[in-house]
């Protein structure tokens, strides 16, 4: 007999015992709705690598669902924040500044995470799912856990959207951490749908559109030695992921320590996270503590303002050309903005699928 | 269960047993399993293994140094046949020294003989080393040399500090190569001979090769600095084809 028939019979005996097995059951505990959620199919824009995707949180539409209303949603919290309070999709989902313990901190963009190892600026957090669970403390959402199972319950929709998403059909016979991780898992979802790969600076690269000569200079001098951008903010994500010193300070406390505050490895004082510069134009104020109000001041910065005697300095920064500063002029400054603006995707922060669910 | 079930559960189990005998039969008789090796790569600096941003170092020309960051790519990994010819065994490879899993691969399938060596580049050959032309993921797009700069990859970043001249000053230095003519050929003369499972070849790299041999190389006079510049590049990949030692 041939292998293929073999198994095809094998099979079919299988089908015939199945159901007459089932009808011995006694008890029918079938939900009426049943639990089958829909895998997401994350777009991977062209150019774009594969993004590493954790097995325990797969995709699936009625997940990022479920995030996309919770992310909007003040419930999660017990002072009417929100992630949206913080995180504004007309600023590529940044927003000025935070105070915490008396420190600034420069709200991130929320985009392209999906393609990211590690988050935070100093990379506190290895998994985009714990992010959120920073956000249920006092400082964030505060949130007293039985008015929000509460809330969940009594709510129109949550109930049904959390047992499509995760099979669990009452909020209240988890525990509170079990919650809490559900609510993460859930916006982490809606997050990673956040894609911006539509600016002017992608369809260059694709050869769609010309750059105006001052988008060009500018281009050149980020991706030459002569400003030497690329190093830390290239490719198509426009971030090497890697932790730098750019000699910002020569005195550190507090959260200007860094990477430091993370691994406890002196090497790493100052350094911090170095961010993808999509959409920079939309997310000041600029660096982990927001110090630099326009990207005039952040030019000037690497033009003429790095200390180069910084502990840790990035091997980057002190280079024969940089010891005097890059040099540049007032002219090569503005056309480096302004290929930093072409960096801009508005068709990204107008997404409708981004925005608040109706 | 009722004993209809019974019965067609007994005829499911016969079926399955013969499903599996039937398989082996139509199969040949299995080839031993052919040769892998594993390629690994350890780091030091004149026999000091590789302790990262410690200024503890010292090369030929006297510079005081320690080391920040060391990626680079092999590629045509190949074994030498005694006539000299190269079996091609793996495209490339990327490395970060930091990042141990990426310091060893293994190479399947390789079939029963005797190789006089083994040979690669450091860097990507000239018919990769265009920007796209390595699969799309991060670490390769990390290592893209600009297209303003002629596009391709960067064959390694290699980066680090040393004491100025005076002695007082951290300065950084960067030995950046890249650009075809400046693909460091290695070839590692020492018979390897297969004969099924696993053979593992170890290398050494040792840094100080790269700044002696046949250019003495001072981050105070050849620049701390090397990428746009041809000549620093040149002496530093012209010292770069005795930095791996096999063991
Ligand atoms: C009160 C303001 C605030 C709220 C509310 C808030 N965030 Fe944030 N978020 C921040 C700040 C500040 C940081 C940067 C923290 C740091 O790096 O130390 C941040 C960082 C992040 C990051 C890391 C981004 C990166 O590039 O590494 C993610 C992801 C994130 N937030 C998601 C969320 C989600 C999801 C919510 C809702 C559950 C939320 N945030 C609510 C202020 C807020
Ligand atoms: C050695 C790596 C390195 C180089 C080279 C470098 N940067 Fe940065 N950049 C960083 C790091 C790290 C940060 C975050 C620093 C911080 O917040 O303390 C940063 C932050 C920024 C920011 C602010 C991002 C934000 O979200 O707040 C901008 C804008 C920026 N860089 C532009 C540039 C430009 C333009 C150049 C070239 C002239 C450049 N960088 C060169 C590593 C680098």
């Amino acid at each position: 007999m041939k292998k293929e028939l073999c198994y095809l019979a094998a099979a079919f005996f299988l089908v015939l015992i199945y159901p007459s097995c089932k009808k011995d059951n006694k008890t029918n505990e079938v939900p009426v709705v049943p639990y089958t959620p829909t895998p997401y199919q994350l777009k991977v824009p062209a150019g774009f690598p594969q993004p590493v995707l954790p097995d325990f949180n797969p995709l699936t539409e009625e997940g990022v669902r479920l995030g996309r209303m919770l992310f909007y949603d003040s419930i999660v919290s017990s002072n009417g924040l929100r992630c949206a309070s913080c995180h504004d999709a007309q600023k590529a989902f940044s927003k000025g500044i935070f105070v915490l313990g008396g420190e600034n901190i420069s709200v991130p963009p929320l985009e392209n995470l999906a393609w990211n190892p590690d988050f935070e600026w100093f990379g506190q957090v290895n998994a985009l799912d714990h992010v959120p669970i920073g956000d249920f403390t006092p400082d964030f959402f505060n949130p007293n856990m039985d008015t929000l199972v509460r809330r969940i319950k009594n709510h129109p929709q949550y109930p049904t959207l959390f047992y499509q998403a995760f099979n669990v059909s009452d909020v209240g016979a988890i525990t509170h951490d079990e919650l809490k991780y559900k609510i993460s898992y859930a916006i982490i979802q809606f997050v990673r749908t956040l894609i911006s790969s539509n600016s002017k600076y992608d369809r260059f690269v694709k050869h769609q559109v010309i750059l105006t000569p001052e988008e060009m200079d500018g281009y050149i001098t980020y991706y030459t030695e002569k400003g030497d951008c690329f190093h830390c903010h290239g490719s198509i994500l426009l971030t090497s992921n890697t932790y730098n010193n750019t000699g910002l300070d020569t005195v550190f406390t507090g959260q200007n320590q860094g990477r430091y505050l993370v691994t406890g490895n002196p090497n790493d004082i100052g350094r911090f996270s170095a961010p993808s510069l999509r959409n920079i134009e939309l997310t000041a104020p600029y660096m982990h503590d927001g110090r630099f109000q326009t990207l005039d001041d952040v030019v000037e910065f690497y033009n003429s303002g790095v200390h180069l005697n910084s502990l840790n300095i990035d091997p980057l920064m002190t280079k024969p050309a940089k010891l005097n500063g890059l040099q540049l002029t007032v002219q090569d400054k503005a056309n480096l903005i302004a290929f930093l603006k072409t960096l801009t995707d508005t068709s990204f922060i107008n997404n409708p699928d981004f925005l608040p669910p109706h | 269960m009722k004993k209809n079930q019974l019965i067609a559960l007994l005829v499911f189990i016969v079926f399955f047993a013969s499903c599996k005998n039937e398989k082996a039969e139509e199969e040949p008789t299995p080839v031993p399993p052919a040769s892998s090796m594993t390629l690994k790569v350890s780091y030091e600096v004149d026999g000091i293994s590789l302790v990262y941003d410690s200024l503890m170092y010292s090369n030929a020309a006297g510079n005081n140094y320690s080391v920040y960051m060391l990626q680079y790519f092999l590629s045509q990994i190949s074994l030498i046949k005694s006539d000299s010819s190269k079996v091609l065994m793996k495209d490339y490879h990327y490395f970060d020294a930091t990042i141990a899993s990426t310091n060893q691969f293994t190479i399947e399938n390789i079939p029963e003989g005797g190789f006089i060596g083994v040979s690669f580049n450091i860097g990507i050959d000239p018919a990769h080393n265009i920007t796209g032309a390595l699969p799309n993921n991060t670490n390769n797009n990390n290592m893209e040399w600009p297209e303003p700069m002629g596009g391709g990859y960067h064959f390694m970043k290699f980066e680090g500090h040393f004491l100025n001249v005076t002695g007082d000053t951290l300065y950084g230095f960067n030995m950046h190569l890249g650009k075809n003519e400046n693909l460091v050929k290695v070839e590692i003369y020492a018979p390897v001979y297969f004969n099924h499972g696993n053979f593992i070849y170890n290398m050494t790299m040792n840094l100080n090769e790269w700044f002696k041999n046949p250019y003495t190389y001072n981050f105070n006079t050849d620049g701390n600095y090397t990428m746009a510049d041809s000549l620093a590049m040149h002496k530093i990949s012209s010292n770069g084809t005795d930095v791996f030692t096999h063991h």
